[in-house]
């Protein structure tokens, strides 16, 4: 019953010739939502370093 | 709700209907120009003029792509099942151009009412399905 | 029920709150995304026009409609705002507006990229593409009109206006398919009529939908804490925290 779309990996990569269009389409917006998520982080670290608030909490 | 409130409430309520309106008066305006293409039909019946650069949507006829064995030149119709424009084009057709498939061709119509296209874009529709339901579908009408 | 609402709207119980939320979106993001990538890219059929091509359907569609909804978020916290005052709200909304940004430029560069193969060009000036850049530029407008007022409550009250003038451009973006002839096809899924697309492409696009709204969620909330935490430096709400007969608004019995 489930079967996959692609027998092997080689035709899974080229995405019935699409591949370059396809992977470039998913890599653009796996780039984007990690560096988003990685910039907050580094946001809070800079403040932790900073020590504006006291070992991150509000109390 | 606070008297004060009540009155922010209206003032959001003035502004949302007043860009509301505005938009709907500028899009009014706007009207045809918003639209991308010119079916067949608008073309011809309008009489659509020869010196400028006009977008043509319809369906390939069936049985009318004439490919040039030598060149890239390719002879189709486009028709929306009342009025037909015959298209000329030199080039690469994007991969979903086939008869029967809705096309967007851009070009200057000649005096014999060509289309002499220099871009032919493929519309696709909003149905998304195997191949195999589809050739079922298709078997059954 | 408005006290607990308060309450609720208080930056230090929003700030813990939020805190114990975020790791449960992540989680169920996890679980949505990981479905919708493995159905979507390896077990859902090809398309019969499209053929493998379609598949990017999986992310542009989510991002796309995040692009809308990330808006409306944004248009529900101005009017909250501008009549309650709910500070908040206002974060909300802050912590929103780049996260939107950044969807609707990854929706118009996803649709490029799909465009191409397909129609057979990268950007066409059509009514569907031309609102969704019209998005982004009303993005780019309430992040820079932030930027460049100096008090946070003038910001928040210039940007909540502003947000509400864009409300506008959310319908005509959805029926621009329908009121104007397009290269962009017609709405598949968000229409009155049932789909039109086989289950089997259908149950993935639906999770990454949702995996994409659990990322914003959670992105949003990450955002919404840091904001809470660097307003906290300068404005009042810690006072009002410390001393809650001060103000009404933020304040919360401690």
């Amino acid at each position: 019953m489930m079967t996959t779309s692609f027998s092997n990996l080689q035709s899974f990569l080229a995405m019935g010739g699409y591949g370059s269009y396809v992977w470039s389409a998913y890599g653009i917006v796996v780039l984007v939502g990690v560096w988003q998520v990685l910039r907050q982080m580094v946001r809070v670290n800079k403040m932790k370093k900073l020590n504006v608030w006291n070992g991150g909490k509000v109390k | 709700m606070k008297p004060h409130r009540k009155k922010r409430l209206y003032m959001i309520l003035v502004i949302l209907l007043g860009v509301t309106l505005s938009a709907s008066l500028a899009i009014y305006a706007l009207g045809q120009n918003m639209n991308l293409y010119f079916t067949p039909s608008q073309a011809i019946v309008n009489k659509a003029p020869t010196d400028k650069t006009l977008r043509i949507g319809g369906l390939v006829k069936e049985g009318s792509v004439k490919r040039d064995s030598n060149s890239l030149k390719v002879n189709f119709t486009l028709t929306d099942h009342s009025y037909e424009i015959p298209v000329q084009y030199t080039g690469i057709l994007p991969a979903l151009f086939r008869e029967g498939q809705g096309i967007v061709a851009q070009g200057k119509l000649n005096v014999a009412g060509v289309l002499i296209a220099d871009q032919v874009l493929a519309k696709h529709d909003e149905k998304y399905m195997p191949p195999n339901i589809s050739a079922v579908r298709e078997g059954s009408e | 029920m408005w006290k607990r609402l308060h309450q609720f709207a208080s930056p230090k119980f929003f700030y813990h709150f939020s805190g114990h939320l975020i790791p449960w979106l992540w989680g169920a993001f996890a679980i949505f995304l990981i479905y919708g990538l493995i159905s979507g890219l390896l077990f859902a059929p090809p398309d019969y026009q499209q053929g493998d091509a379609y598949r990017i359907i999986y992310v542009h569609v989510p991002a796309a409609s995040l692009s809308l909804m990330v808006f409306s978020v944004m248009g529900t916290m101005s009017i909250i705002y501008l009549i309650w005052r709910i500070k908040l709200a206002d974060v909300v909304a802050t912590a929103s507006a780049s996260i939107g940004a950044w969807f609707t430029f990854l929706a118009l560069v996803t649709g490029a990229i799909w465009g191409k193969p397909m129609w057979g060009t990268w950007w066409i000036w059509d009514a569907r593409l031309t609102s969704e850049l019209i998005l982004l530029f009303l993005y780019l407008g309430v992040i820079a009109l932030r930027n460049a007022m100096k008090t946070p409550d003038t910001a928040a009250r210039a940007v909540s206006v502003l947000t509400l003038v864009g409300l506008v451009d959310l319908p005509i973006i959805h029926y621009s398919v329908d009121w104007w002839n397009t290269l962009h096809q017609k709405a598949t899924i968000l229409k009155l009529a049932k789909p039109d697309i086989a289950p089997s492409m259908l149950y993935p696009l639906l999770a990454m939908m949702v995996a994409f709204f659990l990322y914003y969620c959670a992105l949003m909330l990450m955002r919404v804490r840091i904001e809470l935490l660097e307003r906290e430096k300068r404005a009042d709400w810690v006072k009002n925290i410390l001393y809650p007969s001060t103000n009404g608004i933020g304040a919360s019995k401690d």
